[in-house]
């Protein structure tokens, strides 16, 4: 099953100039390097239990996430921000440890996708 | 792809201004958001300028002051809602676009973001095809506000300028609000900007206040439009302010006013040049008078008012006898001097006139004739005065000779002693023109008459009036004369009563005694008095006499005689007559119930309660009072059992007729039935034969007077009369 839904990387491709950087490029790349920072941000704020910091990294990621077309992990992440907000420990536990792997899988996809267009 | 971008591309550009790109500080903490909107917007013609947290914007909004700003709701640091904030309290950024980007579920992110001042917002996922166009459009609503701004500062700028305010007044409310302009005409504090209307109208000078009330009312009431002009005081102007209020109406679907929509203005400026001008235009500049421009004018209005008043109006023409020679042998400056005193002297003899000169029934206040009355200088040595509403002609004679007497006094013109006389023509209206030209042209005539007739003298245009004016004007000089040197002398008439034939008393009547004429009647000089006001000093005069010549009889041993006088309603009402009655039973000291008011019932012609209060008032002194010539008069029969009366004297016009017209006689009849009823005793005047004795006696008449018993008596005679009468046929009365 996909997690990456390709219409979505089709609208980021149409918002391309001409003579400039590869814009699609240029966003997997923020992606892929900045993801996985913020995913380990966000678990150690979870242990620290500072809910303010992980809503506002899961608010960051979910939209990164879903300009890519990563909706089910974006959606994972909406649900991490609420969760932040209502300072449910036990629920930010268990969405982090998902979102983790979650993580993985969507990039792993995004470089194919890359390669692909490289 | 390419040709949509190309045909956006064309289609933002050419809205957007040549000379620079507008600048949008783009606010996200996602890197990804800003470098996706990034291409879009330039390719939209905008420079973008990126921000990741709330800190970071405030400083680019600082340093590069961006025409717009793109600003992310969450974010760390500072999130957007705390940025707007700071940006909204700095002045520049007091009118920047904001458009926020927030959750598409956050309602209480965007009621948040809008009480902070977003203007606008997008929701997350950004579309960022669209979200150039959404940039352009804010910009332009920018633009239509900044615009409508500046031209409500340019419009502020000029109202303040031409000094002009606006308001509007709701009528059901009667609440009415005002721009700043108005609160600084009528006075009020600056952060005033509402109140009543009524507030504002008193605030108008107290002159034309009540005006300026009905007018504003009637506007409403019929829904029209309406422009006044009036003077408000109290603002900080001493001499208050000339205001120019316009208003029109709004009306609901009747056709009701619901709203005054309107306009002040200080008019202060204009309305002082327009009076220089006018005064320019109407005015001579040697004199401050009048000139012939102002005279027509003054000329028309009188026309006017005394074609629907039926008045009398006189003009007066004068010239300076000899002024020539004053101008040639003293030069123009002394010739101008002379000019101005003698305005002053006109002005001056016209101050002094004569206001009991006025029919009784118009009383008017000094100003008043002042302002009727107009000095004007038509030119050269030529002076016109015209006299609004004279009663006689010989009101305008007792002017015109006042003027001469006046003019004709000595001038000191630059250390020389001038002397001038004046020659005055009078014409008046209607009698000699009705028209202006006509009445200019014949007192022009009449002027040259009076120099003809021999300078320093005044002449009337027709013959007639001025010979009869000269001689009434002569009879009222001479009847003053006659008052102050007593030729006036009281006849007696006695007065018998029914019963046991006994004198009971006289009534006195009024003669004059002429040194040149001899016997002057009443009738010939009572409405002259009148007319003058003379009657009030001979009314006191009569008192006087009268009073103390009860005395004397009594104190001769002659009899006790109550003595009944006649008075004019001109003495109740120009007169203080309770005040002079008074002091004649004191001087005299008889016993007032003596003394016998008789008037007539016009006296309550005008006012019934008035009348009804001087009664009480003369009752109150212990007089006898009697209604003289009743049944002549509008006698309301309603108001007599209110009067403090005692007697009624019947007219002698029913008496003289009695016995042949039977009508006259019922109203004998029933004059003395009506009269009994109320307790009142009567009296016939004119008896002149036994047969209306007769009839008299039967009806039951009270007392009786007429030449069928004595005419009118000097002093001396009546004496004679009350001793011989003692012998005489009428005293048993059994006849």
């Amino acid at each position: 099953m996909s997690e990456i839904d390709h219409k979505a990387l089709d609208n980021v491709r149409a918002l391309q100039r001409p003579g400039t950087p590869d814009l699609l490029g240029r966003i997997v790349d923020l992606f892929v390097i900045q993801t996985p920072k913020d995913v380990a941000a966000i678990s150690a704020s979870v242990e620290s239990e500072d809910f303010e910091s992980v809503r506002i990294a899961a608010h960051s990621i979910k939209s990164s996430a879903a300009y890519v077309g990563a909706q089910q992990f974006s959606e994972r992440l909406a649900k991490l921000e609420i969760a932040a907000r209502e300072n449910d420990l036990a629920q930010c536990q268990q969405l982090v440890d998902a979102i983790d792997q979650h993580a993985e899988a969507v990039i792993d996809e995004l470089l194919t996708v890359q390669d692909k267009v490289a | 792809m390419k040709d949509f971008n190309s045909a956006k591309k064309e289609l933002i550009s050419s809205e957007i201004t040549k000379s620079e790109k507008p600048l949008v500080l783009h606010v996200d903490d996602d890197a990804a958001s800003l470098l996706m909107a990034e291409g879009p917007l330039m390719d939209a013609g905008f420079e973008v300028l990126h921000a990741s947290d709330g800190l970071l914007a405030l400083e680019q909004f600082e340093k590069r002051a961006p025409d717009l700003i793109i600003m992310d709701a969450v974010m760390p640091k500072m999130d957007g809602f705390e940025a707007i904030k700071k940006i909204r309290s700095s002045s520049r950024g007091l009118h920047t676009p904001i458009l926020m980007i927030t959750g598409l579920d956050d309602l209480e992110s965007i009621t948040r973001a809008y009480d902070e001042g977003a203007t606008d917002f997008l929701t997350k996922p950004v579309n960022f095809f669209i979200l150039p166009y959404r940039v352009q459009y804010m910009l332009r609503s920018k633009h239509t506000a900044d615009e409508l701004r500046a031209s409500q500062a340019r419009l502020d700028n000029a109202q303040r300028i031409a000094r002009l305010g606006h308001w509007e007044w709701e009528i059901a409310s009667n609440k009415v609000v005002w721009s700043r302009e108005v609160a600084t005409i009528f006075g009020f504090d600056e952060r005033t900007l509402s109140g009543s209307m009524s507030e504002l109208i008193n605030k108008v000078d107290c002159a034309t206040r009540s005006d300026v009330q009905m007018q504003t009312d009637q506007a409403v009431e019929t829904a029209k439009a309406f422009s006044l002009e009036f003077i408000v005081s109290g603002n900080r102007e001493k001499d208050g302010l000339s205001v120019r209020m316009e208003a029109e109406p709004k009306v609901d679907k009747n056709g009701r006013c619901t709203h005054m929509v309107g306009t002040v203005q200080d008019v202060t400026k204009s309305a002082t040049a327009r009076k220089e001008i006018h005064d320019l235009a109407y005015y001579d500049l040697v004199t401050g008078l009048p000139n012939r421009a102002q005279l027509r004018e003054s000329l028309t209005q009188a026309l006017f008012k005394s074609e629907r008043m039926d008045n009398q109006f006189a003009l007066l023409f004068l010239d300076l006898d000899h002024f020539k020679q004053v101008n040639d042998t003293l030069g123009h400056d002394a010739g101008d001097d002379l000019l101005q005193q003698v305005s002053e002297r006109l002005a001056g003899a016209l101050r002094e006139s004569d206001v009991l000169g006025r029919p009784v029934a118009t009383e008017i206040s000094p100003d008043d004739v002042a302002a009727q009355d107009t000095v004007a200088r038509i030119g050269g040595d030529e002076f016109v005065v015209l006299l609004g509403d004279i009663y006689r002609p010989e009101d305008a004679a007792r002017v015109a000779e006042r003027i001469a007497k006046s003019i004709s006094e000595p001038y000191t013109i630059s250390d020389v002693d001038v002397a001038v006389t004046t020659s005055i023509g009078i014409s008046v209206y209607p009698g000699d023109g009705r028209d202006a030209e006509t009445l200019m042209k014949h007192a022009d005539v009449a002027m040259y008459h009076a120099k003809e007739n021999g300078r320093n003298g005044f002449q009337f245009y027709s013959k007639e009036i001025h010979e009869q004016a000269l001689s009434r004007f002569s009879m009222e000089k001479e009847l003053k004369i006659a008052i102050e040197e007593e030729q006036l002398f009281l006849q007696y008439q006695p007065k018998l009563d029914m019963k046991t034939g006994q004198t009971v008393g006289v009534e006195a009547l009024v003669r004059w005694n002429h040194p040149e004429k001899g016997s002057i009647s009443p009738v010939d000089f009572i409405s002259l008095a009148e007319a003058t006001g003379l009657i009030i000093p001979l009314g006191r005069w009569v008192l006087k006499e009268s009073t103390r010549q009860i005395q004397d009889w009594i104190d001769k041993g002659l009899g006790t005689f109550s003595v009944a006088i006649n008075c004019s309603p001109v003495q109740f009402s120009r007169g203080n007559m309770v005040a002079d009655v008074e002091e004649a039973i004191r001087l005299s000291g008889i016993d007032p119930n003596l003394l016998e008011i008789e008037l007539t019932e016009n006296l309550f012609l005008n006012n019934i309660e008035n009348g009804v209060a001087l009664l009480k008032s003369l009752k109150a002194l212990g007089v006898q009072i009697a209604i003289d010539d009743f049944g002549t008069g509008v006698s309301s029969l309603s108001y007599l059992k209110r009067l403090p009366v005692d007697r009624l004297k019947i007219d002698q016009s029913f008496v003289e007729n009695m016995h042949s017209d039977v009508g006259d006689a019922a109203i004998v009849s029933a004059i003395v039935t009506l009269g009994h009823n109320l307790g009142l005793n009567i009296v016939a005047e004119g008896v002149e034969s036994a047969q209306q004795f007769e009839i008299l006696r039967r009806y039951k008449c009270n007392e009786v007077q007429g030449y069928y018993f004595s005419y009118p008596l000097s002093c001396a005679e009546f004496e004679r009369w009350v001793l011989e009468y003692e012998s005489s046929q009428f005293k048993t009365g059994t006849r």
